[in-house]
């Protein structure tokens, strides 16, 4: 017959392991977690099912050797006030967030997070792009000094990518679909750092998805959030995109924006901008964080 | 600017985003740590210590590679071997470096800071770790048992006299190195699979012990990150004396499992290099939780003012690092 201790314990790692398997296999965890460091979630969280299996199904006796340790009398407590409130705050807290979770960050984290209009310090040469996310806050009271786009300088910066060929596939941005290129936020923020990224981008038309934001009258913000390891390290992208007719859609509702790109210079930055054609709602997508590339990707030789 | 507003959906998303990064990184070192537990003699730790001091408590240090513990297990496994002979000044030493210098804690202070030079980071806080550990152990080492160990440690019977303990005393190394000698209690003969329950067992206990101070560490820690308006820390950022103190009493508030708290450092963007290393530094060896553990095994006063030197030491040594940088 199983203590109370043990079965408070059983159930304890069970709770943990059965909400760590869930959202895994309910793909809820990409809201949350890098790629990279899914899987792993999904070992411990079958580990922790196995782990409370073993201590609620095996006799004492199996683990005398265990409690042969000194650590035992601290560690391994009786069921006391210290046990209870011990399995109070290890059950509760978990379940109620994986319960009222909305899968993402509210207007009340961005306010308080800030988003970032570009990406890089101005004078940051592109070569960092690999190995180090700074980036630039920018108040929502700066003004745009101008356009950049079509006149930009192409000049080659030091370590800058040698062709427009090749800087495209290390963007990783696909050949066209339908009338419009379908790109991330991220790729026209790196474009926007590089002159001559900047060409391959600059009066096309494109197609990108974020949360939606509004500003004005006449512009509004699309959102994401660019994440290093977890959702709370998230720092939140906005690209600015113009529009005649501001649409009447919800705050941070996934919105999808076609329209038109230029690069504006703002201070010593510049920042893209687009202008829509046709924006719309959508449901959000299955991998709702964005992800910064690996150097590996980055250097990858573009294909033939 | 409001510079405090909560929002309880906000706080579940930062909160489970920890508690699903640290998690994993977590019960790797508690199975680790169950598994050294069952199949690791005690013996095995003491019987191959060097007779020089120095290269005693600088071996112990390194012994975290090869036996890692994260913060909370391994203070129990410290009580258990000084008990067994293992000289105090070893098992501080041990105690300091293991939570830092065991490779799982490298691979997610790698992993956490992907994007803001990781190998960089990683070796600098495994060194400066290791670096003050290893002073502290030297100083202990000059210090007598009485003024190191509590009452209950210092009573606890020996059955039988000093090898270890004696050999560095007779080299006049402090003349209290250690309480006994290596007990004659080797780990009961279990066949393979009872010590694998045993293991698991205790990973189990230490996952939930653990797990304990990560709810709270990792709810603090999403209050910080999802209410507090960014750009009312940021003046502690611009001053690097500022923003490695108030760190380091951060990270001895939310009290961090090691092998999780490079993921919180690293989300401090906008703080200086030497806060986040001292954060990282500091946490591991001293937090909230750690001061009541280590009062199983040290006397009151002795944790206090070891906690305030560790602050000054650290906060010094990162903020000379950050300055050279």
């Amino acid at each position: 017959m199983p203590t109370a201790g043990r079965v408070l314990a059983a159930i304890t790692l069970a709770e943990w392991g059965a909400i760590l398997t869930y959202f895994y296999c309910s793909g809820r965890l990409a809201s949350y977690l890098h790629p990279i460091f899914r899987p792993l979630v999904l070992v411990t969280g079958i580990l922790l099912l196995a782990s409370a299996g073993c201590i609620l199904c095996f006799d004492e006796s199996c683990f005398q050797l265990a409690c042969d340790d000194v650590g035992c009398e601290t560690r391994h407590g009786k069921m006391a006030l210290g046990g209870l409130l011990s399995f109070a705050v290890l059950v509760s807290p978990i379940a109620f967030a994986a319960k009222i979770s909305p899968d993402s960050f509210g207007s009340g984290f961005i306010q308080n997070r800030g988003v970032r209009q570009t990406i890089f310090p101005a004078k940051a040469p592109p070569d960092r792009w690999a190995s180090s996310p700074i980036f630039t806050r920018r108040s929502s009271s700066q003004t745009l000094t101008g356009p950049v786009s079509p006149g930009l300088s192409a000049r080659k910066l030091p370590g800058s990518v040698p062709s427009s060929r090749q800087t495209s596939a290390a963007f990783s941005t696909p050949a066209t679909s339908g009338d419009y290129r379908p790109v991330g936020i991220l790729d026209l923020m790196r474009a926007a750092q590089n002159p001559v990224v900047r060409q391959d981008f600059d009066g096309k038309r494109v197609g990108l998805t974020g949360r939606f934001l509004p500003k004005n009258a006449n512009h509004f913000e699309l959102v994401c959030a660019f994440v290093t390891c977890c959702a709370v390290d998230a720092q939140l992208l906005a690209l600015r995109v113009d529009t005649n007719d501001i649409p009447l859609l919800e705050k941070l509702t996934w919105t999808k924006v076609i329209g038109r790109v230029t690069f504006v210079k703002v201070g010593e930055d510049t920042m893209p901008v687009v202008t829509a054609e046709t924006v719309a709602a959508i449901p959000a997508p299955k991998e709702p964080l964005v992800y910064g590339p690996t150097r590996q990707q980055l250097n990858r030789p573009a294909p033939r | 600017m409001n510079w405090f507003t909560f929002n309880l959906q906000d706080f579940s998303v930062a909160f489970l985003s920890i508690l699903f990064e640290g998690v994993p990184f977590m019960f790797i070192g508690t199975l680790i740590s169950g598994i050294i537990d069952a199949f690791v003699p005690s013996e095995t730790m003491t019987k191959y210590l060097p007779r020089n001091p120095l290269a005693a408590i600088a071996l112990s240090g390194v012994l975290g590679v090869a036996f890692p513990m994260c913060e909370c297990g391994v203070v129990p496994v410290i009580r258990r071997m000084i008990r067994k002979g293992l000289p105090v000044s070893c098992a501080l030493t041990y105690l300091l470096a293991a939570p830092i210098v065991n490779p799982i804690v490298a691979i997610s202070t790698f992993a956490a800071f992907r994007g803001q030079h990781p190998a960089l980071v990683m070796s600098t806080r495994v060194a400066m770790g290791f670096a003050v550990a290893l002073l502290c152990g030297l100083l202990v080492h000059r210090l007598p048992l009485s003024k190191v160990l509590n009452r209950e440690m210092i009573s606890f019977p020996s059955k039988r006299r000093l090898s270890l303990g004696s050999r560095l005393s007779a080299q006049g190394q402090g003349d209290e190195g250690s309480l006994a000698s290596p007990l004659d209690d080797p780990l009961p003969k279990k066949s393979f699979w009872k010590k694998m329950l045993s293991a698991v067992r205790c990973a189990s206990f230490d996952f939930l012990d653990v797990g304990f101070y990560l709810v709270i560490g990792a709810a603090i820690a999403s209050v910080f990150n999802t209410a507090v308006h960014r750009d009312a820390i940021l003046p502690l950022a611009q001053n690097s004396a500022l923003a490695t103190g108030c760190m380091m009493i951060l990270a001895l508030l939310l009290s961090l499992c090691s092998t999780s708290d490079a993921f919180i450092a690293a989300s401090f963007i906008t703080f200086p290099f030497a806060a986040k290393l001292a954060f990282m530094v500091f946490g591991p060896m001293m937090d909230v939780k750690l001061l009541f553990m280590y009062g199983l095994v040290f006397r009151k006063r002795f944790t206090m003012a070891f906690a305030l030197a560790l602050f000054l030491l650290i906060g010094t040594l990162c903020l000379g690092l950050g300055y050279f940088r």
